[in-house]
């Protein structure tokens, strides 16, 4: 075992891990942080996408211990206080979400997206999503959340 | 039993790490490859480490006579890379489909080679660019063409527990061009049924030199050999371009496999795209005013 420091959510953390562990092993099992999930297991459906350094990556391929010394952003860091971020919101009012299990790593994509891109066309969406695999929705709700999203995120 | 996951800050602190453990630590980059393998079985390494804090592995410089791209360099990196995209357009391409955008933001083109994928998309695009690969291990620093670096099936002849690939450097020849096909079932994480490279620059004697790339037929991306010699002649009319590369084509051995489809179906699918590649390649030429380009 051994320890590694990051910063999760704006907190530091110290934690111990095996160096084996993937980084959503760390998160689910260590930490208690359940909003990445676990689908394929090898980096395939996007299920567990997370932000390391604002960019979006597969938490289930990413070894655990190339985070200490970086930030890592899930879902459970994008709310302010009781506001959700603009994403979370355009995901509720655009009726984006149905069983929820790919959600966190749709909105972790898009935020990647938008926060290097503050107009993406629907183009530019379908590829920015195109490593996470939605099974219920048909992706159009999803599009249209982030689209909508692009404007609230473009003119904070 | 793997006692520590070690995050090198410097080329030199990454060869100490190595030489400390005798061959018993294992180099880890992007990972995307390596840490599926690393969950599912047993590992031999007693340390893991982590060159994608080496600033000098992520560089990509261009001078006057080349190109030299850092290991370190992600796929989205390349991609987009301005550079890149001016000077080494297979490359932009191959970078563009790799994966998906979580892996691209991970991947670095050093694993693309050390991981040793026959149908690697970077590693295809490469073979289409004259590169050598520079790396530094126990006997200091050397380079190798890119296809001796490929051992067999998954494994390559870099050793990750002494050596470290550093950069691959592509010469920037006279008149260079090169292009990169994929035919794939889906936008992202699909593995291509074909993937097709092509390059051409022209010689010091003002003759021109091509590589036409295909993968995957073996362990490594293949070079098309015979048919660089069949089409040196210079430009072809259409058809006899086609009915060249089809015969060509036709004489390689395809697999037929569960996930990329059929043989026949393959080998179909790998005259169309050498043949769209081409044609984009001699068009490229022939748009610069060089329409007695040779091949």
């Amino acid at each position: 075992m051994q320890n590694i420091e990051f910063t999760l959510n704006g907190s530091q953390i110290e934690v111990s891990i095996d160096p084996r562990e993937s980084l959503l092993h760390m998160l689910r099992n260590r930490l208690g942080v359940f909003g990445p999930k676990e689908g394929c297991g090898k980096g395939e459906c996007g299920a567990c996408t997370v932000l390391v350094e604002h960019n979006a990556v597969n938490a289930c391929i990413f070894p655990a211990g190339k985070v200490d010394g970086l930030e890592v952003v899930t879902i459970e860091g994008l709310q302010q206080g009781e506001h959700l971020h603009p994403i979370q919101q355009a995901f509720i009012d655009t009726g984006a979400v149905q069983c929820g299990f790919c959600t966190p790593g749709m909105i972790l994509s898009a935020k990647d997206l938008l926060d290097h891109h503050h107009k993406p066309s629907r183009q530019e969406i379908r590829r920015a999503i195109s490593g996470n695999i939605c099974r219920c929705t048909g992706y159009s709700k999803i599009i249209d959340a982030i689209e909508y999203a692009s404007k609230d995120v473009s003119k904070s | 039993m793997v006692e520590r996951y070690l995050k090198a800050g410097s080329l030199v602190e990454a060869m100490q790490f190595l030489n400390h453990y005798e061959g018993r630590a294992r180099v880890v980059a992007g990972a995307t490859d390596l840490w599926v393998g690393i969950k599912n079985h047993n590992t031999k390494a007693e340390a893991f480490v982590d060159i994608t804090g080496v600033d000098e592995l992520k560089t990509v410089e261009i001078s006057k006579d080349y190109i030299r791209i850092g290991s370190g360099v992600t796929f989205h990196e390349l991609e987009k890379n301005v550079q890149i995209q001016k000077n080494l357009r297979a490359l932009q391409e191959a970078a563009r489909w790799m994966g998906s955008p979580q892996i691209r933001r991970m991947a670095t083109l050093g694993g693309n080679l050390v991981s040793a994928q026959p149908a690697a998309d970077g590693m295809v695009a490469m073979s289409a660019l004259d590169v050598a690969v520079e790396m530094v291990g126990p006997d200091g620093t050397k380079r190798r063409t890119l296809e001796s670096c490929y051992k067999t099936f998954g494994e390559s002849m870099i050793d990750s527990s002494r050596e470290i690939v550093t950069a691959f450097v592509i010469p920037l020849h006279n008149q260079a061009h090169s292009y990169f096909g994929r035919f794939h079932l889906r936008e992202a994480n699909a593995l291509p049924v074909i993937n097709c490279a092509v390059g051409a620059w022209m010689k010091e004697d003002g003759s021109w030199e091509s590589r036409y790339i295909l993968a995957p037929l073996g362990y490594h991306p293949a070079r098309l050999r015979a048919m660089e010699d069949a089409l040196a002649g210079g430009l072809l009319e259409e058809r006899e371009l086609y009915d060249t590369i089809e015969k060509h084509i036709e004489e390689l051995t395809f697999r037929t496999s569960l996930v990329r489809g059929s043989a026949e179906f393959r080998k179909q699918i790998a005259v169309q795209l050498m043949h769209e590649q081409i044609i984009r390649l001699w068009y490229n030429h022939e748009q610069e005013g060089e329409s007695d380009a040779k091949h």
